[in-house]
């Protein structure tokens, strides 16, 4: 799956990724790789800018550290990058729940 | 990195796609660092170091786009040239032209009001001087929308009051008679403007310059509003001296931070680009 059908999710999965644990561009690249069995092999520069932006958002922070005479950037996700997540999960797991009740011709769920 | 031939030129590529952003060596020294990892990966798994590097840099993604990718990741726009802001330079210019010429005109009306009286030649040279007072105003203030463009949006409270101040200067032209109301609206604005491009990286010349001529401007406002609540001339030579050495430090200023911006070579708006 390559960008376009990413393109409104990216942010979310990049959240889940690092709420893990702190990690930094390459790493979060291959678990999200790992977790969607290469499906979400997308253009890993485009990765960067989106860290990027959800860290000006305020949902990441970054730290810069010396690893084998390179600087590298590790990200982690901040208590607004948590509860931001939370909301993502929650209004997909509702989206796809209603995307599936609907290619399975399933009833919707009622409370009544 | 000697021995990684296509990542250097990779990151040069990167670079120069990146230039206009503040954190453009950041962005480079982890796309470095990411590069470097995929191509230690690889050569583990058996790799020479070239096709290492090929297959690395094909996983990443075209300069160009992720240069315009990380652009476009700036909230309120990336600090980069562009149509808009070359325009603002130009208007800026004009701007610089207009204050100058406006200024003249008034200085005519003043002169004229010693032989002629006042409801005559005088007072018409003083409507067109204050007409063309407010054009530089106004298109002064879009400079500033331009300038604040080109720092991506983020000028901040001085920015943005730099904006205002630039108007009111304008508009009060036409509003009073009394130039020192303007004159310390221009002086506080410009030096609002001049201390928001300190350390910004955009003609930090024009910020010098600025800050000494809203100085000047600001003080010969004020003197004069004193001028005038101790019933004295505000026409008097050193007030009108010190105002006109405002002025023309001023517009240079525009001059200086106009011209830079108008040389510049224009890139792709962001809002058009590629995003993930």
């Amino acid at each position: 799956m390559r960008g376009q059908a990413l393109k409104g999710h990216l942010d979310l999965l990049l959240l889940a990724v690092v709420s893990d644990g702190p990690k930094h561009g390459y790493a979060v690249i291959e678990e999200l790789r790992l977790r969607s069995v290469d499906t979400f092999d997308l253009p890993e520069g485009t990765v960067y800018p989106a860290l990027h932006r959800l860290e000006k958002a305020g949902y990441l922070s970054s730290d810069w550290s010396e690893v084998q005479g390179r600087r590298r950037r590790t990200y982690t996700l901040t208590s607004r990058g948590a509860s931001a997540l939370g909301e993502q999960r929650q209004s997909w797991a509702d989206f796809s729940a209603a995307v599936n009740h609907v290619l399975n011709r399933s009833p919707w769920p009622t409370t009544s | 990195m000697a021995d990684h031939i296509l990542i250097d030129r990779y990151l040069g590529e990167l670079r120069r796609e990146t230039r206009w952003l503040r954190d453009a060596e950041d962005i480079a020294e982890e796309v470095a660092d990411h590069l470097l990892e995929a191509v230690e990966k690889r050569i583990d798994r058996g790799l020479d170091r070239m096709t290492a590097q090929k297959s690395a840099l094909r996983e990443f993604g075209d300069p160009a786009l992720v240069g315009r990718a990380f652009a476009s990741s700036r909230t309120g726009g990336a600090a980069m040239p562009t149509q808009f802001t070359r325009r603002a330079g130009y208007a800026l210019i004009v701007s610089a032209f207009l204050w100058i010429a406006g200024n003249a005109i008034h200085f005519a009306s003043f002169v004229a009001d010693q032989t002629r009286p006042w409801e005559g030649l005088p007072q018409a040279l003083y409507m067109i001087g204050a007409l063309v007072l407010v054009a530089a105003g106004l298109l002064g203030a879009s400079g500033v929308l331009g300038v604040n463009r080109r720092h991506g949006g983020s000028l901040g409270i001085r920015g943005r009051l730099g904006f205002w101040l630039f108007l009111v200067a304008g508009i009060t032209v036409f509003a009073t008679w009394f130039w020192g109301v303007w004159a310390t609206a221009l002086g506080l604005g410009a030096a609002l403007i001049g201390w928001a491009l300190i350390g910004s990286g955009i003609a930090p010349r024009s910020a010098g310059i600025f800050i000494s001529s809203g100085g000047l401007l600001a003080a010969v406002g004020v003197w004069s509003l004193q001028l005038v609540r101790s019933e004295v001339s505000f026409d008097d030579p050193p007030a009108m001296l010190v105002h006109y050495a405002g002025i023309l430090l001023f517009v240079i200023g525009e001059v200086v931070l106009g011209r830079w911006m108008a040389n510049e070579e224009v890139v792709e708006e962001p809002g058009k680009m590629a995003t993930v």
